[in-house]
């Protein structure tokens, strides 16, 4: 289990890592690599269940797109711009110099783009097979496979796969470029014209550019045209932030599709030991958080936070669990579900029927636990909470911690969640011990200070 | 389905799995016949009859499920009046838990549902409340100690 935790911590740096492309075009807020892999997994999903070519296998695609972006945890993203740009690519003396740099696409030579892209993926072969090195054989064995089948971009999936991400990208950046405009929708739309080369990717890629470019809105009545629309509207999840940490005041809380990257992930190696069809438990746990779109991120605080209260007092009740009557709890629980559902059938109603169906039916299985696998991941999506509570906690010992702590021993009752739960109580046992150590090592320093101070004053007078 | 646990279900529970047994298989054999209704999204469709309208594996996968747990199951029976004052399987407890009060139905795995107020007889603070008798603190053990103090325990189901 140890393995695992390191694993999972490590993950977490995707969730932080603002892209470097968006950084270079001063874009606010930008999004993080954890929420590019979020909505690409879905765009390849959802792209493949409309293709009209043979239908490849989803979740695989899903599954490597997961892991695409694993390297980046040690050695961050690359664009095509990295050989011309400064050191620093945050210092303020050189955001003219990146600007004139933006203005075209590199021009790099063949030779040299291929020698770099070489490199690039020698050290990511090598990075990425430290991450999973431990991680127990089951898990590794499929992302192995997985990595490989990927890195080579041989098979239709793969080249699928890769050209997906790609799209999500770009369709990021016309986001972008509409926006705020400082994106140079021109040249994007080049690079994309030269590197994506499946056909089905190409005719998507060409309904994104009649939407958000020529807005055109005759051609968005198409499917897919819907389904541009549909992951217009699942990117506004990359911004929403999940309103327990806001209420908790975590500094940097992260976005409902960072936490539904990492919920995904890791339902997927926790299921996998457990025996369950991850292909399943990756789809469920990508579409758990969809209904935020339009019905937000409600917390079990919601009944009894006064609209009126300002931050102190939110704070104070944040500090313990949501206890809130029986009666009145089940209440807020039946509206919010009616809510989240009507939310979800909006989300999903210009879908083709059999997606549309597919999306709600493993939204439905987590609701209602209709699966083992859609129980399963219920659990980890209260276990990822306490995981990502620790992580704030470390950051910020302020940070209210307690009620997450007591809520997973009442929420979890599965025995391979229960073994993560203990490791994670192993680990935060080790932390407090050694921040209570700090302290008392400081307030020794303090009491030093004060005695030296009073024997001076005593010599003085 | 895990066989190496105990599968307990209240009255309740039982006779919901039952029905979602009967109208699966009719489901399925409306399927076999291909006269099965088409699914519209709406606030009245059957949120498990939708689930497995278009997903003939999932559909059968349930149903071995339902098997599984129908053939094995333990019913959870109240104890006799003699024994009230004890949190068994199926007991509803008022606890107050670090100076806030809460009510637990203790269920099996199956049925839990803590957002409802119904948690698992395999969940840490379900385990260890088991046993344990009014006016009792009940200590759940992690790197953060909770205690829980039964006040009142009553029998519902």
């Amino acid at each position: 289990m140890s393995s695992l935790l390191d694993f999972f911590i490590k993950l977490g740096k995707l969730k932080t890592n603002k892209r470097k492309g968006w950084i270079l075009y001063d874009i606010k807020d930008p999004a993080t690599t954890a929420d590019h892999i979020f909505r690409a997994a879905i765009l390849g999903w959802v792209l493949n269940s409309v293709s009209d070519k043979k239908k490849l296998n989803d979740a695989r695609i899903i599954k490597s797109i997961l892991i695409h972006h694993l390297p980046d945890i040690y050695i961050g993203e690359e664009t095509p711009y990295d050989s011309l740009l400064p050191e620093d690519i945050s210092s303020e003396k050189d955001k003219d110099i990146i600007k004139k740099i933006l203005k075209k696409l590199p021009q790099v030579s063949a030779g040299m783009e291929r020698k770099r892209a070489v490199q690039r993926q020698q050290v990511e072969e090598k990075t990425f097979h430290k991450i999973v090195a431990k991680l127990p054989n089951q898990i590794k064995e499929e992302i192995d496979g997985l990595w490989a089948e990927l890195n080579k971009r041989r098979t239709s999936l793969s080249k699928f796969a890769w050209e997906s991400a790609k799209l999500e990208s770009y369709l990021q950046a016309l986001e972008y470029w509409r926006k705020e405009g400082k994106v140079q929708h021109k040249l994007w739309n080049k690079w994309t014209k030269k590197n994506l080369k499946e056909s089905f990717i190409i005719k998507f890629r060409k309904e994104i550019d009649k939407i958000l470019i020529e807005k055109n809105k005759k051609c968005g009545e198409s499917i897919l045209g819907e389904l541009v629309r549909f992951l217009n509207e699942v990117g506004k999840l990359k911004s929403l932030k999940r309103t327990g940490w806001v209420l908790a005041q975590a500094k940097r809380p992260e976005s409902v599709a960072q936490h539904t990257f990492q919920m995904a992930i890791m339902s997927w190696v926790l299921g996998k030991m457990k025996g369950l069809d991850t292909d399943r438990i990756v789809k469920i746990a990508l579409a758990h958080d969809l209904c935020e779109v339009y019905a937000g991120d409600q917390t079990p605080y919601d009944p009894i936070l006064a609209p009126n209260y300002n931050k102190e007092e939110i704070y104070k009740i944040v500090r313990k669990p949501a206890r809130v009557p029986h009666s009145q709890r089940l209440v807020w629980l039946m509206k919010k579900k009616e809510t989240e559902w009507k939310a979800v059938v909006r989300l999903t109603s210009l879908l083709p029927k059999e997606l549309r169906e597919e999306i709600i039916n493993l939204w439905l299985d987590i609701e209602e636990g209709i699966t083992k696998e859609g129980r399963f991941v219920a659990q980890v999506d209260k276990m990822v909470n306490l995981f990502q509570a620790i992580e704030y906690w470390k950051k910020d010992k302020k940070f209210p911690i307690m009620p997450w702590w007591i809520l997973i021993k009442e929420r979890v009752d599965d025995p391979i969640l229960l073994k993560f739960v203990d490791e994670l109580d192993r680990e935060f046992a080790i932390e407090s011990k050694r921040v209570s150590r700090k302290i008392r090592a400081s307030e020794r320093r303090n009491e030093r200070g004060r005695n030296r101070g009073k024997v001076n004053s005593g010599l003085a007078s | 389905m895990d066989l190496e646990r105990e599968i307990y279900l209240t009255k309740e529970g039982l006779r919901k799995l039952e029905q979602e047994y009967e109208e699966l298989n009719n489901l399925k054999s409306r399927k076999a016949k291909e006269d099965a209704p088409t699914t519209v999204a709406s606030l009245e469709v059957d949120p498990e009859y939708l689930a497995f309208q278009d997903d003939l594996n999932l559909l059968e996968s349930r149903i071995v499920e339902l098997e599984i747990i129908l053939k094995n199951y333990k019913l959870i029976d109240p104890p006799g009046k003699g024994a009230h004052k004890e949190v068994f399987l199926g007991a509803t407890v008022i606890v107050e838990v670090e100076g806030q009060e809460d009510e637990f139905t203790i269920v099996g795995s199956l049925e839990a549902n803590p957002m409802f107020g119904k948690i698992s007889n395999e969940s840490p603070v379900g385990r260890a409340l088991l046993g344990r008798k009014i006016g009792e603190e009940v200590k759940v053990q992690s790197a953060i100690v909770s205690i829980y103090k039964i006040k009142k325990i009553t029998y519902r189901l």
